[in-house]
């Protein structure tokens, strides 16, 4: 389990780049689905990073009226943030091809 | 209300409690037989006094129409993000910015009826996640030099201007400032503040008496030197010495522009401080 919340640890940032990547998303959604594809999060976890990226230059925001509350930041990526984007896929395939030699994969 | 919240209205009562009580006091004995508080001045005093505890809470203790959609352990795990928060070194547009954010996410949350436990966890944990993704606490400490800078400078003026009010016909120029109460505006300005900031982020209403505390231990052991040390020429200069903290009309100057000089180069160097790119 330890194993598990630091592997996902280190790729979240990642995931979280390809999500907003094409659809502008807000925090909340974000959350939920991370929460679908598999990733134990919660608000607590996701939202620091959010503004980390946005505060990295990452993630631009758009800010938009809310149904529910006030005005909601919907993110999306930046130029930078495409770039950072492809690194974390072309980081990812080889970290993928690497672990699948290890454990025998395909 | 959270406990910042409600330290903030109390300290606005007592602060118009004892201006109140002060001109009333002087209205019943008179002034060195020149009164110059009356009945209609207290009146005017009371009343302005009265307007300031209503500002304050109207300002910073009445909630937003957002805030008031929250509810039970959703309020609570707010009240105690929004108190981190605003104890914290970021600007103020930050400060408001991710305000907005967590009140977007709770209400999204608490719209799904889920446990606020599972959203938030540890609320204190949180509102640090949230302050370390801008910069290291460390960095945002240094800012509160700055803060001090600007406090001596408030604490110095005005007990000038004080001294001054109590005896207009002398010199402003000319007000001496005990150097024992120089030391106390210095460690106030630079130790107790941030320290106090510090700590009542951390929801324990305790810590908002460390001011006070402070006074009366400065006050005490001022008096313990006199009794017993004011032989030591380092003690009695202490105490008895006298310095003029604004011996003309330029100094004047310099500390009234030091104020602004000062904040506008926090928020450079905060600027400098953030990881990344911000827009202050």
């Amino acid at each position: 389990m330890n194993n598990d919340t630091q592997i996902f640890k280190g790729i979240l940032e990642g995931c979280i780049l390809k999500m907003i990547e094409h659809e502008a998303m807000y925090g909340y959604r974000a959350v939920e689905k991370l929460k679908n594809v598999g990733f134990e999060v919660n608000e607590a976890t996701v939202y620091p990073i959010l503004l980390r990226l946005q505060n990295g230059g990452h993630l631009v925001v758009d800010k938009r009226p809310s149904p529910l509350g006030p005005t909601r930041k919907y993110y999306s990526l930046t130029q930078k943030g495409e770039r950072a984007l492809r690194q974390f896929e072309r980081t990812w395939d080889r970290i993928k091809n690497v672990v699948d030699n290890v454990m025998g994969g395909d | 209300m959270s406990t910042r919240e409600k330290a903030v209205l109390m300290t606005s009562v007592l602060l118009a409690a004892t201006c109140v009580i002060s001109c009333a006091f002087f209205v019943m004995t008179g002034s060195n037989g020149a009164p110059c508080v009356n009945g209609a001045s207290l009146l005017f005093i009371t009343l302005i006094s009265a307007i300031s505890v209503v500002a304050v809470y109207f300002l910073r203790v009445r909630k937003s129409q957002w805030e008031r959609l929250l509810n039970g352990d959703y309020l609570l795990k707010y009240e105690v993000i929004k108190d981190a928060v605003a104890n914290s070194q970021l600007s103020n547009r930050n400060k408001r910015e991710i305000e907005n954010d967590i009140l977007d996410l709770l209400i999204s949350a608490q719209g799904d009826e889920k446990p606020a436990d599972e959203v938030v966890g540890n609320a204190e944990i949180f509102a640090q996640g949230i302050l370390a993704s801008f910069t290291s606490p460390i960095r945002l400490a240094v800012l509160s030099m700055y803060d001090g800078v600007v406090f001596l400078a408030f604490f110095l003026i005005g007990a000038n201007m004080l001294q001054w009010l109590e005896n207009a016909s002398q010199s402003f120029f000319d007000i001496r400032t005990d150097l024992s109460l120089v030391v106390f505006f210095a460690i106030v300005a630079f130790a107790v503040l941030p320290l106090t900031r510090h700590l009542t982020a951390r929801q324990n209403p305790w810590f908002f008496g460390i001011p006070l505390a402070f006074g009366v231990f400065f006050v005490v052991f001022a008096q313990v030197l006199r009794k017993h040390f004011l032989n030591v020429e380092v003690v009695k200069v202490f105490l008895d010495g006298t310095l003029n903290v604004v011996p003309n009309p330029a100094t004047l100057i310099v500390y009234l522009l030091a104020i602004p000089g000062i904040l506008l180069a926090k928020t450079q160097v905060r600027r400098l401080l953030m990881r990344g790119w911000i827009r202050d």
